[in-house]
């Protein structure tokens, strides 16, 4: 497969042809059955990413939620095709615009670095320390869009001053600039190649919560600005609620509940994310009282027989021990993996509630 | 004028004698002199890390203080345990100045750096013991004290060997076996997934509970700082700037800066309003501003902001525990 265009003309608003074999009516990002493994020392085979589907339309934002270890990092580093070594897509497919990602060679690194960018938690590792933040910028335009220096320059210095980094930081290293400052500068080099779609993966996690808001702030005002296609990785379920359309809930490798931000966080089916919607106090909504999920994520070296929440599930029962639980879709969009609601699908289903310890803090 | 504050809050407490009692705690940590700063004759430029802090545990209570990072937060725990000494200012436990300090336990954000890999938790928790001259029976005792149960199940495993959750539980361990009255926790769940975070929370209620133990909760979030807490104190720049029961703090906040942090704060509650930036730009890494500290980032900052330290005096919740260090702040109140 080759790459065609060399005069195209980001950070304008022209659109830009699309890279050869991809196609306009196709999602922006398809992922379908994805199964991504990690060979360990030992022998040992882990799956990290047991089967997952999921679809990005243009302009939506989708959030993957998890906690460590739920595989939703080895998500966005399949789609980058930055597993590391060890890492292997053992089977499923992730398509750009129609357009296969995981069978292809180098020709379509470039495609896949240009159309789709992402953003880290550590701004200090994904910013070179020993080049100008302006020159970084200047440099991905240059060298993945072909522009000549001067213009390179200059479009750099205008997605800085757009990202919100003062004109007298244009060239400060990366050290020079506050955390929030850093995370705007990386924004910009991720938004220089004008990209479709644009992955954070935990993108505000290590700033303070002012910082947090003026970055998230910040992203959504890009995303309607550059029509961009936005994944969202993070624990922090809070902030897909702020700024997501759809959110995915991950356990253990696999999308355990999805649908829209409304259905999925107004009621909660999945015992899941019953759980995680639970288990933080909220002085916004003026709730003290927490769930209390006991017990960890399972082994995932070891093959998962029944549904593998199962073990810390109050509503387990022999059936989920035993039988892993197909996804179903209810409603017009909602999907949901548990033994708790009919499996025929259907419109959206009463939410049933799972029993877990309550604890009411802040009482003496 | 802000003595005759201290001496009227002394007063209110006369009562119940405080379990810590800290007292206008200042601390300044000196900078090198840049090579600038030598050229132009310039003495080195000192950042303060706390200035005039006063603060009281009662017996059993939870109290957090909030701020983002170069608050002053971790430097006030710090000095509390007496891993600093402040420029001045006292802390009394029980009383008594620094010469007991096994009153006092520190967790730590990161259970991971607390402890040692290549050591069991059940050395770890002797550590102290041995340290203290104290009995190593306890290792297990606190073990189960902070539900690592059974103990010998936990005693020989490593960290490696540990979740997130079990390894905080095992460091929070190794505070309980000097039987401390009083434990900092130092951002104690930031680092962990939120179902963990949920264990701990409901181990820290418990150990509060059953053995009356005070904590002092240092957290950028207040959402936990409110669920958890009996009392919030708001740091910003080192100095106190809000602090009352934590129910005021939270519905009636009177600070601008603690309404900000309370704006920001995302809600997975499908009624509550979106998120924003109250505050512009970030705390300030060189000097601290004069006047209000945080008049650079101030919305409603006018110009007397500038002239003076605001004193921390009465908010206009009503709540004679509710104090807030604001010139603004009665004027706010009725614009909302």
């Amino acid at each position: 497969m080759s790459d065609t265009r060399s005069s195209d003309t980001p950070s304008n608003g022209t659109p830009r042809p699309l890279p050869v074999g991809a196609s306009a009516d196709a999602p922006l990002l398809e992922i379908r059955d994805l199964r991504v493994s990690f060979s360990l020392e030992g022998g040992q085979r882990l799956i990290a990413v047991d089967g997952i589907n999921l679809s990005i339309a243009p302009r939506e934002a989708i959030g993957i939620a998890g906690e460590s270890g739920s595989g939703k990092s080895t998500v966005a580093a399949a789609i980058m095709g930055l597993l590391p070594p060890n890492g292997r897509i053992e089977s499923g497919s992730i398509k750009y615009r129609g357009l296969e990602l995981t069978a292809a060679g180098a020709p379509l690194r470039r495609t896949r670095w240009r159309e789709i960018a992402i953003v880290f938690q550590g701004s200090l590792v994904a910013l070179n320390p020993v080049i100008k933040v302006r020159d970084q910028v200047a440099e991905a335009i240059e060298f993945r869009l072909d522009e000549p220096h001067n213009v390179a320059n200059e479009k750099a210095r205008r997605l800085l001053l757009d990202v919100g980094i003062p004109e007298r930081r244009l060239d400060a290293y990366p050290h020079q600039l506050s955390g929030g400052q850093r995370q705007r500068a990386m924004l910009a080099v991720a938004l220089s190649c004008s990209p479709a779609v644009l992955i954070g993966d935990e993108p505000t996690t290590a700033l303070d919560v002012i910082v947090q808001a003026q970055i998230l702030e910040l992203l959504d005002r890009m995303r309607q600005e550059y029509g961009l296609g936005l994944l969202l990785i993070t624990h922090d379920l809070a902030v897909i609620a702020d700024m997501c359309d759809r959110v995915a809930i991950m356990y253990a490798g696999r999308i355990v509940e999805s649908g829209s931000v409304r259905d999925v966080f107004a009621s909660p089916r999945h015992p899941y994310t019953q759980a995680l919607l639970g288990a933080a106090p909220d002085a916004r909504a003026g709730r003290r009282t927490i769930k209390v999920l006991e017990g960890q994520p399972p082994d995932l070296t070891v093959p998962i027989v029944g549904c593998r929440f199962a073990p810390r599930c109050p509503l387990a029962d022999a059936r989920c021990r035993e039988e892993d639980p197909p996804t179903v879709t209810y409603g017009e969009s909602l999907s949901l993996a548990c033994h708790r609601y009919d499996p025929a699908g259907g419109p959206l289903p009463e939410p049933v509630d799972a029993p877990y310890p309550t604890l009411e803090l802040g009482r003496r | 004028m802000s003595e005759l504050r201290r001496d009227e809050r002394r007063e209110e407490r006369r009562g119940t004698p405080p379990l810590l009692r800290v007292r206008d705690v200042s601390l300044t940590y000196r900078l090198g002199r840049s090579i600038g700063d030598m050229l132009a004759r310039r003495a080195a430029q000192g950042v303060v890390a706390l200035d005039r802090v006063d603060l009281e545990v009662a017996v059993g209570e939870i109290v957090a203080v909030v701020g983002e990072s170069g608050s002053g937060k971790t430097t006030l725990a710090r000095v509390i345990t007496g891993l600093i000494k402040a420029d001045s200012g006292s802390v009394e436990v029980e009383g008594e100045g620094p010469n007991d300090w096994r009153a006092v336990g520190l967790v730590f954000q990161d259970p991971y750096e607390a402890l040692d890999p290549k050591r069991t938790i059940g050395e770890f928790v002797a550590e102290g013991l041995e340290a203290q001259g104290l009995p190593l029976e306890r290792i297990d005792e606190s073990l189960e004290a902070a539900e690592l149960r059974p103990a010998a199940a936990y005693r020989d495993r490593v960290p490696e060997e540990l979740s997130g959750g079990q390894r905080q539980r095992a460091v929070i361990a190794g505070a309980l076996a000097l039987r401390p009255k009083l434990v900092i926790a130092d951002e104690p769940v930031s680092m962990l997934d939120v179902s963990m975070r949920a264990q701990i929370l409901a181990l820290i209620e418990k150990l509060r509970r059953d053995y009356g133990i005070a904590w002092i909760f240092i957290t950028h979030d207040l959402s936990l700082a409110w669920a958890i807490a009996d009392r919030v104190v708001v740091l910003y720049l080192g100095a106190i700037i809000e602090e009352g029961p934590a129910e005021q703090v939270l519905r009636s906040p009177a600070h601008p800066y603690t309404r900000a942090l309370l704006a920001a704060l995302p809600s997975t509650d499908p009624h509550a309003a979106g998120t924003h930036s109250l505050a512009a730009g970030e705390i300030p890494q060189g000097p601290t501003p004069s006047g209000c500290r945080f008049r650079d980032r101030c919305r409603f900052a006018i110009e007397a902001c500038a002239s003076a330290r605001p004193a921390l005096v009465a908010a206009p919740s009503g709540d004679a525990r509710h104090l807030v260090a604001c010139i603004r702040a009665d004027e706010l109140s009725h614009g909302e």
